[in-house]
């Protein structure tokens, strides 16, 4: 059980990345877990603390990225790399850290690394398998090109 | 001939539009690093930022590194981060607080304390010959004002002081950051493939509103919404009246508590400064904009959120939200200004088109372009150049005006 719990996790963590780079927002919402929450965080010396970028719940990632279309948002072609670090089971939970990087090619097939960080989530096992109830998405790059809402 | 062209000068007076080689050539970017950024006032940060005595963060002006900090007793001071012996870089760290007042070059270990007196020159014995002692060293001090908490800053030690600089700005600035303490809880830097301009006029023209989903949905469909008026202030300040925005159209909440003062329920204004400055407050929440031209086309923009001091967990976890529904990095609309001027300049910077029109004439309402001629007649007046035609000199401009 815990080596296949252990791969599921692994390969939701991952579908993860895809869905959105793919476009599937609807796909990407639905791994969250009803009471699920996104943040994206960053550190900025000069605040001196850490500073939350984004922080929603299941709805508001579902609002946002429904929203997505009828906004002029530059993302290119995303590509995440993702490196599952560490699962940890316990029980109906697993504690799941991972580092990720997101490369973006623009119009004219540039590609370059537009964020590169770290996961921390907390996934829950339930009847449809595993869901994200929370996933904090900790940036280590402070100057960013041309931004998106698009989660990380 | 139709009023706009692809071979000739727009059939319109000088003010009303742009050469576009404003923005690329090189000489003029040396002119603005020069007359602009090097002689002027620069916001570099707020005192919250240097909150208790050895606090620093650093910064870059027309070309120069600086460092903001808070004094041994209290006063926030600017200084080169250049050490005066050879040149190397003092503080390394974008942020910090200085151990025992004390600023250590890495290079030979000459070391200055938070006055920018030099306290130390190791093995000293070596300049008897010469006469060189600590008594004969400094930091190069820089100019320095507080206004409302925010550090302005000037490389020209015979600068204006800051108050005539301001002019009716600082009333406006006053009103909503001058009757209670503000602090800085978001900073984040984009770097854009553009002329630092083309983002200014974002910041002052409503009629580029129309990219915006956000403001479409939330702004156009108020009442009157098209009728608030900009000010043109002297010096290419300007500002926007404060109006009424409809957050719930796009399911994102009212903001009627815990409002800045000044504020009404669901009120938006705008102050900018020239040249690089926008004060922009959205009933609870503020965004401070400011710019680091590297190239011609290559800038830095970085964005610092604001809250009031002493709020609550509660009421800044909300206004944290609040100030990320539409700004930062993963709002709705930073994206779309910056992706609209980098699409501008890839053609400008091409060549075509030569020119572009700010002529839009509404009485000082939304989508006049007055805000941007208003920037632009300070332009030509530090620059000593016609923005219509970069061969030509200002007054060129102010004759046809």
């Amino acid at each position: 059980m815990s080596s296949e719990a252990r791969e599921a996790l692994r390969s939701a963590v991952h579908r993860s990345g895809r869905w959105l780079d793919d476009g599937r927002y609807g796909d990407y919402v639905g791994l969250f877990a009803t009471d699920g929450e996104y943040r994206l965080e960053a550190q900025a010396p000069e605040v001196r603390r850490p500073m939350t970028w984004m922080a929603l719940d299941r709805d508001g990632l579902r609002q946002l990225l429904d929203a997505a279309p009828d906004h002029q948002w530059p993302i290119g072609e995303r590509t995440h790399l993702i490196a599952v670090d560490s699962i940890d089971l316990e029980g109906d939970a697993a504690t799941v850290a991972a580092t990720f990087c997101v490369l973006r090619t623009d119009e004219g097939g540039r590609l370059d690394c537009y964020a590169a960080g770290r996961y921390d989530d907390l996934w829950i096992a339930g009847a449809e398998g595993w869901r994200l109830r929370r996933r904090v998405a900790t940036l280590r790059n402070r100057l960013l090109a041309v931004p998106s809402p698009i989660p990380l | 001939m139709p009023i706009l062209s692809w071979t000739e000068p727009p059939a319109l007076p000088p003010t009303h539009y742009i050469d576009n080689r404003i923005y690329t050539d090189p000489e003029i970017f040396e002119l603005e690093r020069r007359h602009i950024f090097g002689a002027g006032w620069k916001l570099l940060c707020h005192d919250s930022e240097i909150a208790r005595p050895g606090d620093y963060t650093t910064a870059r002006l027309a070309g120069v590194n600086l460092i903001v900090l808070r004094d041994r007793d209290g006063r926030v001071r600017c200084f080169f981060n250049v050490c005066p012996h050879r040149g190397a870089a003092l503080l390394r760290q974008p942020a910090g607080t200085l151990a025992n007042d004390r600023i250590q070059c890495f290079y030979h270990l000459w070391s200055f304390d938070s006055t920018g007196r030099c306290t130390t020159i190791p093995r000293a014995e070596g300049y008897a010959a010469c006469g060189l002692t600590p008594a004969d060293v400094r930091l190069r001090e820089v100019r320095c004002e507080l206004f409302c908490g925010w550090a302005f800053v000037s490389l020209d030690d015979r600068v204006e002081p800051l108050a005539d600089f301001l002019g009716p700005s600082a009333v406006e600035l006053a009103d909503v950051f001058g009757a209670a303490e503000v602090e800085v809880f978001h900073l984040h830097r984009a770097e854009f493939r553009a002329n630092w301009k083309l983002f200014v006029e974002t910041n002052c023209e409503g009629y580029h509103e129309l990219l915006h989903v956000l403001n479409r949905t939330t702004g156009h469909g108020q009442k009157n919404y098209a009728e608030r008026r900009w000010r043109t202030h002297a010096h290419g300040h300007n500002s926007f009246e404060q109006a009424t925005i409809g957050y719930d159209r796009l399911a994102l909440g009212g903001r009627d508590a815990n409002l800045f003062p000044g504020m009404r329920p669901n009120g938006h204004v705008v102050v900018d400064l020239f040249p690089d400055v926008m004060f922009n407050v959205r009933a609870t929440v503020g965004r401070i904009d400011t710019l680091t031209p590297l190239a011609p086309g290559l800038t830095v923009l970085e964005c610092r959120g604001i809250g009031l001091k002493g709020d609550s967990d509660a009421v800044r976890d909300q206004r944290i939200a609040q100030h990320n529904q539409v700004w930062g990095p993963a709002g709705r609309n930073l994206p779309e200004d910056l992706w609209a001027i980098e699409t501008q300049w890839a053609n400008i910077a091409g060549g075509a088109p030569r020119y572009s029109v700010i002529a839009r004439e509404e009485d000082n309402r939304a989508m006049d372009d007055a805000p941007v001629r208003n920037f632009y007649a300070e332009w030509r007046r530090r620059t000593g150049r016609a923005s219509h035609d970069i061969a030509a000199p200002a007054a060129a401009a102010e004759r046809a005006a």
